[in-house]
């Protein structure tokens, strides 16, 4: 079974446009930028807000289709929601919390009670079932807010940026049970996150979204292996070209030259790995790297293990080298020097 | 090393003595009439069975009103903060129109729509034997008309406060609309309700205009306490101050009572 959505909404200048589905068990982090229209797709999957054209459907059940004047409103639809900030009811405790979707549809006091108690305790939250919400911990909090989303049982669950809010130190442990509690749900997952850790923990699909358009949509693996723009680029920390190729040469759009190994034509991107480049001092070593770009060294982050240096040029570029190398060459920021790549480090494949 | 300079030194001086000023001119009458009471004839002028009649009659309609406010002017706060609707700034106006406007204007608008010969009047009259002018559900009605407002005012400005996405949370539970508002919103905007409607109270209880306009001025029947003061006034003076300084000290009180909770400085208790 699958919740599938197609559809477009514009809200003044700003148009969402989406075409993907999630099957049940499968959880899909949709990663984005600020205001590339995550949270826009969460109020139209949830209910509360609709879309100008399309269909979003779940299960075969049609929940918001403009054509055939079909809106499921978001107390009839079966999703679950997690906000940002929870949301959690302040003046109710845990369990009034949990229990707030099964009262709201008419079960009685006993037994939704009874059921929110199993769910905190599956969430390992039964000794603060009577607490009142403002007084938890947030990543109590976050576990409320999720037992209170799957207490009504939803055949889509929505999280939003479910992490954002904790500390780092609690966000580890809380990211691991979410996967835990996630991997035992039966229904399709939506995952909203500008994190990607989060989208490796958790999610099986990644779709990217960027200014309310589907940049790229599969696995982690094929989204990380071909990025398509320079956001993903920027997130998995690679390097990506945009440009024209003919034969064994890469002409970017600032009509720079980039050597190829294979034969390639037409409109491609081509990544180069950090780790693959090398940086010289000067051009006048002959060597079998095909590539030499001129560059001027603009930072140079020492937070890992491995350098990473900006390289701002005709080429902008971010080579990965070690602390020894940044030591013996003496680089600072300020320098002119060179980056060489190998032209069977230069992988291309068509935009 | 400096230390820092005490906390009143540091106010402007020409601020401080203008708001003097205006603590004086509401002070003032005040004084006047405390000044001039007959304290020796409080006892008899307030078992005198008129007075009696009178304040039980004002409190009578005054609650009535409260109530009907309450249960009218809620759902139209709601209406007016919740829901997007065309001529929402006209039906806001329209509702707190009231206000602004002289209340015997508003006596007189009520006379000519629910009078015997108004425009809507007749049509009690004739269908249902209703009558209001002249009866104490007519001094309900014109203290609606003019109380209300306050307290549709205040709900609505909490209302417009409140995080709407906690009753965005409460739908994707599978919560109804109505069910929302009983178990989210209403909780939350506590403070303000209680604040609107001692404020409607309060204004139902002074009012004058209106009622001696569309209901007259019948003792036991529709002379409330502003009513029986301003008659007061003329035949007996003093019994007049001391029904005008009982009003002022019902008033003071529950003015004093709802401290800020004022229009639009509750706090917003749903919002961590």
């Amino acid at each position: 079974m699958t919740t599938h959505f197609n559809f477009s909404v514009a809200q003044g200048d700003f148009n969402l446009k989406i075409d993907a589905s999630v099957n049940d068990g499968e959880v899909l982090a949709v990663l984005g930028p600020n205001g590339s229209g995550k949270s826009t797709l969460l109020r139209l999957l949830s209910g509360l807000q609709q879309i100008d054209t399309g269909h979003i459907s779940s299960r075969n059940i049609l929940w918001d289709s403009p054509a055939d004047d079909i809106f499921v409103e978001a107390q009839q639809r079966r999703v679950g929601v997690v906000f940002q900030d929870y949301l959690l009811f302040k003046e109710l405790s845990a369990v009034e919390n949990v229990a707030f979707g099964l009262r709201a549809q008419g079960v009685n006091k006993a037994t939704a009670t009874e059921q929110a108690r199993a769910l905190l305790q599956q969430v390992g939250l039964s000794e603060y079932l009577h607490k009142k919400t403002p007084t938890l911990s947030g990543g109590q909090a976050q576990r409320v807010a999720l037992a209170r989303a799957l207490a009504i049982q939803p055949h889509l669950l929505l999280l939003d940026e479910p992490l954002a809010a904790l500390d780092v130190a609690t966000r580890q442990t809380v990211r691991r049970d979410l996967r835990r509690y996630l991997s035992s749900f039966q229904g399709a997952v939506v995952l909203v996150t500008h994190d990607p850790i989060d989208a490796y923990a958790l999610a099986d699909r990644v779709l990217i979204l960027e200014n309310g358009q589907v940049m790229q949509i599969g696995t982690l693996n094929e989204v990380t292996a071909h990025p398509r723009s320079r956001y993903v680029a920027d997130l998995v920390g690679t390097n990506l070209i945009t440009g024209h190729a003919s034969g064994v040469t890469l002409t970017t759009s600032t009509g720079i030259t980039v050597v190829l190994a294979d034969q390639a034509e037409g409109d491609v991107f081509a990544v180069i790995k950090p780790q693959a480049i090398t940086i010289v001092t000067s051009n006048e070593l002959t060597s079998s790297a095909r590539n030499t770009w001129p560059g001027v060294i603009t930072d140079i982050d020492r937070s890992a293990e491995r350098c990473r240096i900006t390289l701002h040029g005709p080429l902008p570029l971010v080579a990965e080298i070690t602390m020894a190398a940044v030591e013996s060459l003496a680089l600072r920021v300020g320098d002119e020097v060179f980056a060489v790549v190998k032209a069977t480090e230069v992988e291309v494949y068509p935009r | 090393m400096t230390r820092q300079r005490s906390r009143q030194s540091s106010l402007p001086w020409p601020m401080l003595a203008l708001a003097g000023v205006s603590v004086a001119f509401f002070a003032l009458p005040f004084a006047g009439l405390i000044w001039r009471a007959p304290w020796s004839k409080v006892t008899d002028i307030l078992s005198e069975k008129s007075v009696g009649t009178a304040l039980w009659l004002s409190l009578e309609t005054s609650l009535i009103t409260a109530l009907i406010s309450c249960i009218f002017g809620v759902p139209l706060a709601w209406l007016l903060a919740r829901v997007n609707f065309p001529g929402r700034s006209f039906v806001r106006a329209l509702a707190t129109l009231s206000m602004v406007l002289p209340p015997v204007v508003g006596g007189v608008a009520l006379f000519f729509s629910f009078g015997r010969r108004g425009l809507f009047g007749q049509y009690l009259n004739d269908w249902f034997g209703i009558r209001l002018p002249f009866t104490t559900a007519g001094v309900v009605i014109a203290q609606c008309f003019v109380a209300m407002p306050f307290l549709v005012l205040t709900v609505e400005a909490a209302i417009r406060q409140l995080d709407s996405r906690y009753e965005d949370a409460a739908r994707t539970l599978g919560a109804s609309r109505l069910y929302v508002f009983r178990r989210i919103t209403l909780p939350s905007i506590k403070p303000a309700l209680v604040a609107g409607v001692a404020l409607a109270w309060a204004r139902a209880l002074g009012e004058f205009g209106a009622t001696i306009t569309f209901a007259g001025n019948l003792p036991g029947t529709t002379q409330t306490m502003p009513l029986a003061t301003y008659l007061a006034l003329e035949s007996d003076p003093e019994a007049a101050l001391i029904l005008s300084l009982l009003m002022i000290t019902v008033s003071f009180v529950v003015l004093v009572g709802l401290r800020d909770r004022w229009l639009g400085h509750q706090r917003n208790d749903l919002v961590s």
